[in-house]
């Protein structure tokens, strides 16, 4: 067997296949106008997966804590509104940038750790601001959440329409733009050398890397991604509770991020948006159901499809393409 | 009864149910390696399966305890061999994964065989009832956990520190190539290890169905409680497990009642203040 | 260039109770070609560790051209010119073999922490990184994930990981350790184009290896040096003998020592 290429050497494609996710995203613009809202929720959490794959995927970070930048964006850009700064773009850099702040913080606790030990106190993490957050009503609303947030129209001139149109594109737009600095970042010399970091540290090191300050600054963007998620959730739902910062919400991005395969940006949009799509259809039925469903492809992944759902997809391909 | 006694009953039954919930997890965890999520599952069959005996057949309590604890270790039995021998020498990010999974099927499961309400929290008589122990009422039902708990760390210890059985399972976690090699089943020694620690739970799932009340999603509601139990005490150390249960038990039932406002959060801070601490010198390389 | 490039003086280092380093004392000039040999648990990893950054020794000074990197970190001795290979393979096996050798330039060259442009655009890097495939003979299996290569090739590429940094000093652990002797030439061949001005010290075990690289040859045992000096004075020392095989005087049909006992 031999192969003529080196894949993370190789030129950025732009092709069909590239193109494809956001022309289904304009799509379903078009073909399902009384879902915005849903559809609004999956670019949404695709982003925060998308900031998770960073943190994850690329430098093995090995958080069950996202939650604590994604919660903190959104109380952050609710309240920001609430205070009176109605502007929707800069609320949204303002909130991203505490996120980024308190990633700072997060990684000077956690990554200098491995494993379980990391495990354990980003999760440890989590529940602290869970905790935190449902005692200070006075400021998060405790239990009710920060109700009546209201927006000024983006740019100035779109209003924000109950059925979610300026709301879906105005995430569609957040989504592609963190996602170009992703893609960007990830085809970098840097985002090579986080896969280093990732697959052997020890060695990173010997070559005179300084791991310490790279996997904070890749913290520090994951975090400033997370933020921007939840703060868009906060903007166009016009509500954040508590769920923001549950351990729930930690786990449930990491199944979404796997489900879809790690390490290849697209696996947070396809994960996401499968998990999303079952568990709306599947919960009709009974709100438990979509778990045994996800749990099961979960556990499927791990022992069989290693790489998600793109992994398999990717397989599938090099199979047909083998066929004359 | 004074507030001293108040909390000190509670509080060691409660942390009593932790501890024999957490040891299987030490055992899991600290002693075969693996990232076990889904150990709060065990814990709620245990649970769900002894409250169905009593309230549906009307099996006494301690029949329905110790049926719900044999059938919780039998129940792992296949799903160890299945589900958890493939991940064994796998990562961390996998272990999470593969038992995140199983959780989700559990509690789907567990709402499909018992509905989504709470379980039924009301006692037998003679545990609603009170003994007089010196100036103190002490409700029977958190008298027998204290009771069944103490004994159950005085039986540990003997198998693990004083038992073949427990050298072996040391021997096959420390070098489990070399223990192989000398005539250790290690298949063996893991399947009952992982036996015992999820019967383990099942056990504190089912005395403790007041203390800890059962539900679909109580695999994940106290999951990150076992784990911080477990982390804290130190992987793999029973004894460490059982102190630290029971000071968590007495701790927070003390806060609950003088500070309420403290909430939870404080053991999960003294957890990240712990991990800090353990881990200094790798911080101080790191920069 | 003035001075030695490596001194390590009275290094020690202790686990609890246990001294496993005591007072070791070595220097490398400028294209030294040192080895570093003793029996299993003498030490000599955890020597080398300290010299390499990976140990804090708990006495002791190192130093890299006069400068005193005791404290330092690992990764800053690398950007100083300090090399090292380990005794079980240690790269990135998911990545091929021309990824890998990037990595490893891409760092030394300052580059490792660029975001902007795509890690394709720097063609000098690459070129760079071929160059030394192609100077190692790895051409034919650059694309190829190093998982997926010969053991022999895989120790090839570990030396590349430490050439790409164009080190002053090259430390090196077992080189040929585990290698097939049908692979072995390859590594000798490597060993013996390294460039003259490289100080390089071998942690090896084969004595044939030590005398077909080595000027020196530095004894190591329980952690303390035993003595220091050309191969032939040290292979037919009696004091050496008596530590690998047990006794002073050479048996009929024994020629010098030989490690592996």
């Amino acid at each position: 067997m031999g192969r003529d290429r080196s894949p993370l050497l190789a030129p950025p494609r732009v092709g069909p296949l590239q193109a494809l996710p956001w022309l289904l995203i304009a799509a379903a613009y078009f073909a399902f106008p009384s879902y915005l809202s849903f559809g609004s929720g999956i670019l949404i959490m695709a982003l925060f997966a998308l900031s998770l794959d960073l943190a994850l995927g690329y430098a093995g970070i090995l958080t069950l804590g996202h939650a604590v930048f994604y919660g903190t964006g959104a109380y952050a850009a609710g309240l920001i509104a609430l205070a009176g700064w109605r502007e929707p773009i800069t609320g949204v850099l303002m909130s991203g940038g505490l996120s980024a702040i308190l990633a700072v913080i997060v990684g000077i606790l956690v990554l200098h750790l491995r494993g379980l030990p990391q495990i354990m106190t980003t999760l440890a993490l989590g529940v602290i601001f869970y905790e935190v957050a449902n005692k200070l009503t006075s400021v998060t609303g405790g239990d009710d959440g920060l109700q009546g947030i209201r927006l000024d129209p983006v740019f100035g001139v779109f209003d924000w329409t109950v059925y979610g149109h300026t709301a879906y594109l105005y995430t569609a737009a957040w989504l592609l733009l963190m996602f170009l600095v992703a893609w960007r970042l990830t085809g970098s010399p840097f985002g090579l050398a986080l896969q280093g970091i990732r697959i052997n540290p020890l060695r990173m090191q010997m070559i005179g890397a300084p791991i310490a300050h790279r996997l904070m600054k890749v913290f520090v963007i994951s975090g400033f991604m997370a933020g921007v998620a939840g703060a868009l959730s906060a903007q166009t739902t016009k509500f954040v509770g508590l769920e923001v910062y549950s351990l729930n919400l930690s786990a449930a991005v990491l199944v979404m991020l796997v489900l879809g395969g790690l390490g290849r940006l697209y696996g947070a949009f396809v994960g996401t948006a499968v998990y999303m799509i079952v568990h709306h259809i599947a919960a009709i039925a009974d709100p438990y159901n979509w778990m045994f469903v996800i749990g099961v492809l979960l556990i499927g992944v791990v022992l069989l499809a290693r790489g998600g759902l793109l992994g398999v997809a990717d397989r599938a391909l090099r199979f047909v393409r083998r066929w004359p | 009864m004074s507030v001293a006694a108040f909390i000190l009953v509670y509080g060691l039954s409660y942390g009593m149910v932790l501890f024999i919930i957490s040891v299987g997890l030490a055992v899991t965890l600290g002693l075969m390696r693996v990232v076990n999520m889904a150990h709060g599952s065990f814990a709620a069959v245990g649970g769900y399966l002894a409250v169905a005996m009593m309230t549906q057949w009307s099996v006494p309590f301690p029949v329905a305890v110790i049926v719900a604890t044999l059938g919780t270790a039998l129940i792992s039995v296949p799903i160890e061999r299945f589900l958890y021998v493939p991940i064994y020498e796998a990562g961390e990010l996998d272990q999470v994964l593969l038992t995140i999974g199983l959780v989700f099927v559990s509690i789907a499961g567990l709402n499909l065989a018992f509905g989504p309400n709470q379980a039924p929290t009301s006692l037998p008589r003679w545990l609603e009832a009170s003994t007089d122990i010196g100036p103190i009422a002490v409700q029977n039902y958190r008298l027998m956990i204290i009771v069944v708990g103490a004994l159950l760390i005085a039986a540990l210890w003997l198998v693990f520190d004083r038992t073949d059985f427990g050298a072996r399972l040391r021997a096959a976690v420390e070098r489990r190539g070399m223990a192989a090699a000398v005539g250790i089943n290690v298949n063996r020694l893991f399947t009952i290890a992982f036996a015992l620690g999820s019967g383990l739970a099942g056990l504190g799932g089912a005395l403790g169905y007041q203390v800890l009340p059962l539900e679909p999603t109580y695999p994940f509601k106290y999951l990150a409680l076992f784990l911080v139990v477990v982390s804290i005490a130190g992987l793999g150390n029973i004894r460490a497990t059982a102190a630290m249960a029971l000071l968590v038990g007495l701790i927070d039932t003390a806060l609950r009642y003088f500070f309420p406002a403290a909430g939870a959060f404080a053991l999960f801070a003294i957890l990240i203040v712990i991990q800090f601490w353990r881990y200094r010198a790798a911080f101080r390389i790191w920069y | 260039m003035n001075g030695p490039v490596l001194e390590a003086i009275g290094l020690t280092k202790r686990f609890g109770a246990l001294v496993v380093a005591q007072q070791i004392s070595l220097t490398l000039a400028p294209g030294a070609r040192r080895a570093l040999i003793g029996p299993n648990g003498a030490g000599k990893t955890t020597f080398v560790a300290m010299l390499s950054g990976a140990l804090r020794p708990d006495g002791g000074t190192v130093r890299l051209a006069g400068e005193d990197v005791t404290g330092m970190a690992p990764h800053r001795r690398a950007r100083r010119g300090l090399a090292r290979t380990f005794q079980v393979n240690s790269q990135f096996g998911p990545l091929t073999v021309l990824e890998n050798v990037f990595l490893a330039v891409s760092e030394h060259a300052g580059f490792g922490g660029r975001m902007l442009r795509p890690a394709a655009s720097h063609r000098a890097l690459i070129e760079q990184a071929e160059a030394l495939i192609a100077k190692l003979d790895l051409g034919a299996e650059r694309h190829l994930p190093v998982s997926a290569i010969s053991y022999g090739k895989q120790r090839v590429v570990e030396i590349a990981l430490a050439l790409a940094a164009r080190p002053k000093v090259l430390l090196l652990d077992e080189p040929a350790a585990g290698i097939p002797s049908a692979e072995a030439a390859r590594v000798f061949d490597v060993l013996e184009k390294l460039p003259v001005e490289m100080a390089i010290l071998m942690i090896e075990h084969d004595m044939a290896i030590v005398r077909r690289f080595a000027a020196e040859v530095t004894v190591l045992v329980g952690g303390v040096v035993l003595m220091s000096g050309t191969p032939s004075e040290v292979l037919s020392s009696p004091d050496v003998r008596r530590v690998y095989l047990g006794r002073a005087e050479p048996q009929a049909g024994q020629g010098a020592v030989h490690a592996g006992a």
